[in-house]
């Protein structure tokens, strides 16, 4: 007897897409089956897909929920919206594992910083979720040494700056000695360093000389975190990996084509390295900072040129770049523009319900990609360099029935009212040729068009373990 | 039995669905395949004429090839012609998936005969599985059209050296669901015939005699091993029928009370000599996870190597629902699923494999390697189900195999 039996004709299987029929039991997908195959055992629910995308539900490996933001006058500090608001957009919009980070501050150790982030999680999130331990500024021995075991225990992935990001953000960067060690455990413990690379002398010096300039409105960030800042720092840090034996890295949020270059040269000596980009470089360049409300489409680093962007696409069909993550952070549309000068505007992206939808639109419908190569980059891959694979991010036998259905006859004109994150959204008026009609968490029914069923209890954490495929020299 | 949710039904608006009234059941579509010389084209050509192939469309590379130009018939347009016993003479032009939505929209439109089954005959040196792949992967032919049989014409006198010379002519006997030798009045056909069984021991023979036409109905009818249906094709019963054959071409001693691994590997030619068949059994069930990571190996690691892989599997999971499981290179087939064990048997997994080199201690490590980890994973509890096993490394290239 299964809980739930999915038939369509456009099953997204590591085969290929197919027709075919799923199997679900106990939360877990037993058998992809023939189409017809499953129609005449007893099942407690059947759900007919017709023509409609049936894939492994989404993962966004990028995202901060209920994250201190920086006020921009120095004051009280605020909020990102927090995992239960982020994590049922995300259901809404076929997304159903979130990576979010774990902060380590100075006078804790690695296992307080993780139960305090459990403590924010824990019961409070729809959807399946993990966390990248995030270090910051100096590193102890014994952090170390805390690390190696953390990595044990199933928190698989480290988060490094090379940058502060912006003047009022020091205390972020973690020095290239203490880098060097983190590497060194890393690679040891069989984990996976996730970088945000920028280079902290170019940044800082082009804050001091804009402002000294009297050019500090948002409409420079470009020129700050510029792409010869992606190009050295990328390079820099790569290096150093390269020198360390049992390294891998993981590039977050490229945004220039010298950070894309920089990843294929890498790849080309066989270094297990990975690229990341988020949804709104492969939209938006520095021209639209200059839209009304021009904040809305900013992620640190930064927008950059048309031709970046062309490098970025390039990158995800040449094997450089291989997942489109969000850089999540849900604010409301004051919070997000409060702040209108290169150093103060608030960065991240409310952009975890659209997605799927938009980057299908983007990639299927206008670009002519296959099916399976848009899944790849909003959910297989991201499981198999996080560690996740194979209980997510595929459809096949033995792999959590996490299924996120994408339907044409869904195509809708996007408008923040319509969405469940916040009051704007930097795709207000995108067309977008399909929406997810049904989103299944391990075999339980969250969203099922604009019904949500879904309970605070329902998402579990996940350990995750990066396995030797990922982490070896190709 | 099962309660289909209507709201949950989500068809795109203009479409023309056969799950509209009136729907029409999927059209099954047969393979003609045989190497350069084998009499396919020949056989085909009088099959044509015959009243079993007259609901039928047959798909070819050129009129020629068939002898058509030499009809009188009235041709509506270069692409399509009706013989005049009935049948459907198609040309393919561009790609196949093309010719075969055309061939599917003129039969709506009722610019043709309506046919019932579609036959393509394969080029000499086409193997056939990239055809079936077309038929489950394309969205619109995978709902309109299904799996046929699959038929390799072999000849007689240059069939044994055409299978040691040509890693075509094995896929395509390899793949078959039938077989018929033709020439066995110039050579002895017994030969072929046991060439045959080697790569592909449950497959029907029939030996063509010499004025003979093979029934095409029996010919071009979907074989038996569908679901809800009793496959007599099924290794198990292949493989008992051949341990009884005294015919002296092979000795299956596929042992099913004991995890034996029989394996065949005979005195042949060529690339023959490179075949091997072996069965994998199993009596503890395999937890479904390992069933995909054992797909996903073998897609990886045998590759093209991989000629076929055929069986049952007993699913941890879904015990009563067995699985059957088939493959061949990098193609996996999503799972079959029978009504029922086959009477007499426990359930059991028992996969047939024929590949190019000796793989069969590989598969057998690479399955226990897979198994152990997922269930040292799943006792673990916390820890994720991470694909990071050491993979252990197959059989060292065969030399003059060529690619």
């Amino acid at each position: 007897m299964l809980d739930l039996m999915l038939t369509g004709r456009r099953v997204v299987t590591p085969e290929g897409m197919r027709a075919a029929d799923l199997g679900v039991r106990d939360g877990r997908i037993i058998m992809v089956a023939e189409a017809g195959a499953l129609a005449d055992h007893q099942s407690a629910r059947t759900i007919d897909a017709g023509d409609a995308i049936v894939m492994p539900g989404g993962i966004d490996p990028h995202v901060h929920c209920k994250w201190p933001m920086p006020s921009p006058d120095g004051g009280e500090v605020m909020f990102t919206g927090p995992p239960a608001q982020v994590s049922r957009a995300a259901l809404f919009g076929g997304t159903t594992t979130l990576i979010d980070f774990a902060a380590w501050q100075p006078d804790e150790t690695l296992h307080e910083c993780i139960a305090r982030r459990d403590g924010d999680w824990r019961d409070q999130c729809y959807c399946d979720y993990g966390y990248h331990l995030m270090l910051q500024g100096r590193i102890p021995p014994a952090i170390l040494d805390e690390l190696h075991q953390c990595i044990g225990e199933g928190h698989a992935t480290v988060k490094i700056f090379t940058t502060d990001i912006t003047p009022s953000r020091r205390g972020r960067m973690v020095g290239f000695g203490d880098i060097w060690e983190v590497l060194k455990v890393v690679a040891g413990a069989g984990g996976l360093a996730v970088i945000h690379a920028e280079d902290n002398d170019i940044v800082m010096h082009m804050y001091d000389k804009l402002i000294a300039e009297n050019r500090a409105h948002f409409t420079n960030l470009a020129e700050v975190h510029n792409a010869l800042s992606e190009e050295l720092s990328f390079r820099r840090i790569i290096r150093l990996a390269e020198n360390v034996p049992g390294a891998a890295l993981y590039m977050m949020h490229t945004s220039a084509a010298s950070g894309v270059e920089a990843i294929a040269e890498s790849r080309a000596k066989g270094f297990p390295i990975y690229g990341e980009t988020l949804h709104q470089y492969l939209m938006y360049s520095a021209d639209d900072y200059a839209r009304p409300n021009g904040q809305i489409y900013h992620t640190y680093p930064s927008l950059k040129s048309r031709h970046d962007q062309a490098a970025l696409w390039d990158g995800m069909a040449g094997d450089r770049i291989h997942t489109v993550a969000t850089d999540e952070l849900c604010c409301t549309l004051a919070v997000k523009v409060i702040g209108d000068r290169i150093d103060d505007v608030t960065g991240g992206n409310s952009g975890v319900e659209p997605r799927l939808a938009v980057m299908y639109t983007e990639m299927v419908e206008k670009r002519g990609w296959s099916v399976e190569r848009f899944v790849e980059l909003v959910s297989t891959n991201a499981a198999r360099i996080m560690g996740l694979h194979p209980r997510k991010g595929v459809l096949a036998a033995g792999a959590d029935a996490d299924i996120t259905v994408l339907d044409p006859a869904l195509a809708r004109t996007v408008t923040a009212p319509d969405l469940h994150e916040t009051d704007y959204t930097p795709w207000e008026g995108y067309s977008a040729a399909i929406w997810p009609s049904l989103t299944i968490l391990r075999g339980k029914v969250m969203v099922e068009g604009d019904a949500f069923h879904g309970d605070l209890t329902d998402g579990d954490f996940l350990p995750r373990r990066v396995p030797d495929s990922v982490r070896a020299m190709r | 039995m099962t309660a289909r949710d209507p709201t949950a039904r989500h068809t795109p608006p203009g479409r023309n669905r056969s799950g509209a009234a009136g729907a029409v059941p999927p059209t099954p579509v047969h393979v003609l395949t045989g190497f350069l010389g084998a009499g396919k084209t020949t056989l085909l050509n009088r099959l044509l004429r015959t009243p079993e192939l007259a609901d039928a469309a047959v798909v070819v590379n050129e009129f020629g090839d068939v002898g058509i130009d030499h009809l009188l018939v009235e041709r509506s347009d270069d692409l399509l012609v009706e013989l005049p016993g009935g049948c459907l003479c198609c040309v393919v032009r561009g790609d196949l998936a093309t010719t075969l939505e055309m061939l599917l929209a003129r039969r709506d439109q009722g610019a043709c005969r309506p046919f019932r089954t579609i036959v393509i005959e394969t080029s000499g040196l086409a193997e056939p599985n990239p055809i079936l792949n077309l038929l489950v992967t394309d969205p619109l032919l995978a709902d309109r059209t299904m799996r046929g049989a699959v038929v390799a014409v072999v000849d007689a006198i240059n069939g044994p050296a055409t299978l040691a010379g040509h890693s075509e002519a094995v896929a395509q006997v390899a793949l078959a669901d039938r077989i018929v030798v033709t020439k066995g009045d110039l050579a002895d056909p017994a030969r072929a015939a046991q060439a045959v069984r080697y790569l592909n021991p449950d497959v029907p023979v029939e030996v063509l005699a010499p004025d003979a036409l093979p029934d095409a109905a029996a010919l071009f009818r979907e074989p038996e091993s569908g679901p809800g249906q009793r496959d007599s094709t099924h290794p198990e019963a292949g493989d008992a029928r051949a341990a009884r054959s005294d015919s002296g071409a092979l000795h299956a001693h596929a042992d099913a009370h004991a995890p034996a691994h029989g394996h065949e590997h005979g005195h042949h030619d060529g690339h023959l000599a490179d075949i091997h068949r072996f069965t994998i059994e199993r009596q503890e069930p395999l937890p479904a996870a390992a069933l995909s990571l054992l797909v996903e190996t073998l897609a990886q690691q045998l590759g093209a190597n991989l000629l076929r892989v055929k069986g049952l599997v007993y699913i941890a999971e879904a015990g009563a629902m067995p699985a059957v499981l088939h493959g061949a290179q990098h193609v996996f087939h999503p799972l079959a699923v029978l009504p029922a064990w086959p009477v007499g048997s426990a359930p059991a997994t028992r996969l047939v494999f024929i590949t190019r080199g000796d793989w069969r201690e590989f598969v057998v490590r690479v399955l226990d390697a897979i198994v152990a980890e997922v269930m040292a994973l799943t006792a673990g509890g916390a820890s994720s189900q991470a694909s990071g096993g050491q993979v252990p490394s197959g059989p060292a290239p065969v030399v003059g195999q060529g690619e």
